[in-house]
């Protein structure tokens, strides 16, 4: 049984007693450590999903085959994906939620430390697997991240691999969400209400209430298409009284609450971002609290509005359209929280508020095009073209990634005691910035234009727009290098951190701990009021 | 035993009450899901 604070009546130093190198990450039970594991893991995991995304650009930089041929295009859509979203941005609010979580509510650590390493060390295993799945007889899995049957109970071992990849960090993902509402239940310091919790507190514990709810579901699904696979059964088989159509309902029953499960922290590290650089206090609190609730609990209601080409009845297509659109309303309280926290601030625009400003557009932009495509005709025309791509690439890379950046330029001065290269850091929201748009919004009307997603040729007419995209994407892929470069160069020879590295961050690890924050902290809880 | 020792053993056991509600609500999702599938045939 862990013991979240030490026995010792008597304080201890720092630095005592813990092994140093490799054993020390291995068995460490230090939310430090593993947030730091978490957020290096997930940034390989970014760059070798970005990787796969620029073959998959290179590919289409042009019409006709040039690089790879259309199976090995298609492993490359299906890993890109499952690594982003599984192995790099879920692990990246994974590391903000145990660097700050503890030190945001004055608890000395997470509830349960070693479940905690446990949680983390099921991680490099499940990323393994999807990337030697490359290697075996057949390929890697190449049926879109969505794992759409019948191609996934066709493939080969590949799709083996990557079902229990997904069952892994499935399993990762349910015990850090047990690990975080624990902590947040039990472990506030004395007077830390619910509701006087930071923001990013609050999206968490309603983020791992959808994760405890989605992933098992997630876990079925992938768990039917193994036994159909291998055990004769015909849950997605037509042949045998199964219906492939009824995956796509399980699947999307998790993965729209996946969408939220994302987003959710994001808007959380926004939240926190905002009112520090506006130096006001943020707008609206409670209702961002209300909102966040009303968006998790809408996001299990809309599923189906991935399906409106499966041949719904029309009620079913209103019912979805509606649920969907229901959703702008607490998405709308929530943009205009962060607008009516800047108004009449007084702004200053570093590069944790550059990205936030950034996320403020571009995720703006990414919402309204989920909303044109929850319209049922308009779906039917975009679905499955360039214009999904492009809408979700706003969510995620503008939305949620942005919202990332934004989080380690606001924090790395707490994490590491030093300030990073504001101009470099600057160059890196620019370059990330413009680079993103030339990648991501031309492909809008590629998809306006008709062209398909998932596919390695197209017709001649979308030549140009293509080519423009795929410079956007190396030119984005290239700004993240710089980015190592910043964070590697803050931590080797940054200037000397205050403890309160910006004026207007007023949470208890800017106003209670040093730069760097010690190893151990709070282990005296600070008395908030 | 301390004090301290007393109120880490205290908070040690609500936590695990804690995950142990939390791990059987995960527990009843799969179970919704599994009721749900089985009664689709
Ligand atoms: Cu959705």
């Amino acid at each position: 049984m862990s013991t979240a604070v030490h026995d010792h009546p008597h304080g201890h130093d720092d630095h005592a007693h813990h092994p140093s190198g490799l054993a020390r990450y291995l068995t460490t039970t230090n939310h430090k450590d593993i947030g730091t594991m978490y957020l290096w893991f997930s940034f390989a995991m970014f760059l070798t999903g970005g990787v796969m995304a620029l073959v998959i650009r290179a590919e289409l930089f042009q019409p006709g085959l040039q690089v790879v041929n259309p199976d090995f295009f298609n492993q490359m859509t299906t890993l890109h994906g499952l690594i982003m979203v599984f192995g790099a941005i879920m692990p990246a609010f994974v590391g903000f939620a145990n660097w700050q979580i503890p030190m945001m509510i004055g608890a000395p650590d997470m509830a349960f430390p070693r479940l905690n390493n446990w949680s983390f060390w099921l991680l490099p295993p499940a990323a393994l697997l999807l990337v030697t799945s490359l290697f075996v007889p057949g390929g890697a899995a190449a049926a879109g991240w969505t794992l759409y049957p019948p191609l996934t109970v066709q493939m080969g071992m590949g799709m083996d691999l990557a079902i229990f990849a997904v069952h892994i960090l499935g399993m990762s993902s349910i015990l850090g969400s047990i690990n975080i509402i624990t902590t947040l239940l039990n472990m506030r310091a004395p007077g830390m209400t619910l509701m006087k919790m930071p923001l990013f507190c609050w999206t968490w514990l309603i983020t791992a209430y959808l994760l405890l709810a989605a992933m098992p579901v997630l876990a079925g699904a992938v768990t039917m298409i193994l036994t159909d696979r291998h055990f004769g059964t015909h849950f997605f088989n037509p042949a045998g009284g199964g219906d492939p159509v009824l995956f796509q309902h399980i699947f999307w029953f998790f993965g729209h609450p996946e969408v939220y499960i994302i987003a959710i922290p994001a808007f959380g590290v926004i939240s926190q971002v905002i009112p520090a650089f506006s130096r006001k206090p943020l707008f609206g609190y409670t209702s961002m609290v209300y909102a966040t609730a009303s968006i998790a609990i809408l996001s299990f209601i809309v599923w189906a509005h991935h399906m409106y080409t499966t041949g719904m009845p029309v009620q079913a297509q209103l019912f979805f359209m509606y649920a969907t659109s229901l959703i702008a309303v607490p998405t709308g309280v929530k943009v205009f929280n962060w607008v009516a926290t800047m108004w009449k601030g007084s702004l200053s625009f570093e590069t944790p508020m550059l990205f936030a400003i950034g996320f403020l557009f571009l995720f703006t932009i990414g919402g309204f095009t989920g909303l044109v495509l929850a319209i049922v005709p308009i779906d039917i025309q975009l679905h499955d073209t360039y214009y999904v791509v492009a809408h979700f690439h706003y969510v995620m890379v503008a939305g949620a990634l942005f919202a990332a950046f934004a989080g380690v330029y606001f924090w790395i001065p707490k994490w590491t005691g030093r300030m990073y290269d504001e101009t470099l850091g600057k160059w890196h929201f620019w370059l990330s910035f413009i680079f993103f748009n030339m990648a991501f919004f031309v492909q809008h009307f590629l998809g306006l234009a008709g062209m398909p997603r998932r596919i390695p040729d197209y017709a001649l007419q979308f030549a140009d727009f293509n080519m423009v995209s795929s410079i956007g994407a190396f030119g984005f892929g290239l700004a993240q290098l710089l980015f190592l470069y910043v964070v590697v160069k803050c931590i080797r020879s940054g200037e000397q951190a205050p403890a309160k590295a910006w004026e207007g961050a007023d949470t208890l690890e800017w106003t209670h701990l040093p730069s760097p924050a010690p190893y151990h902290s709070f282990e005296t809880p600070p008395m908030v009021k | 035993m301390s004090t301290g020792a007393e109120l880490n053993k205290q908070r040690a056991r609500k936590n695990l009450r804690t995950a142990l509600v939390l791990g059987l609500l995960a527990l009843a999702s799969l179970a919704a899901f599994a009721h749900k599938v089985w009664h689709l045939g």
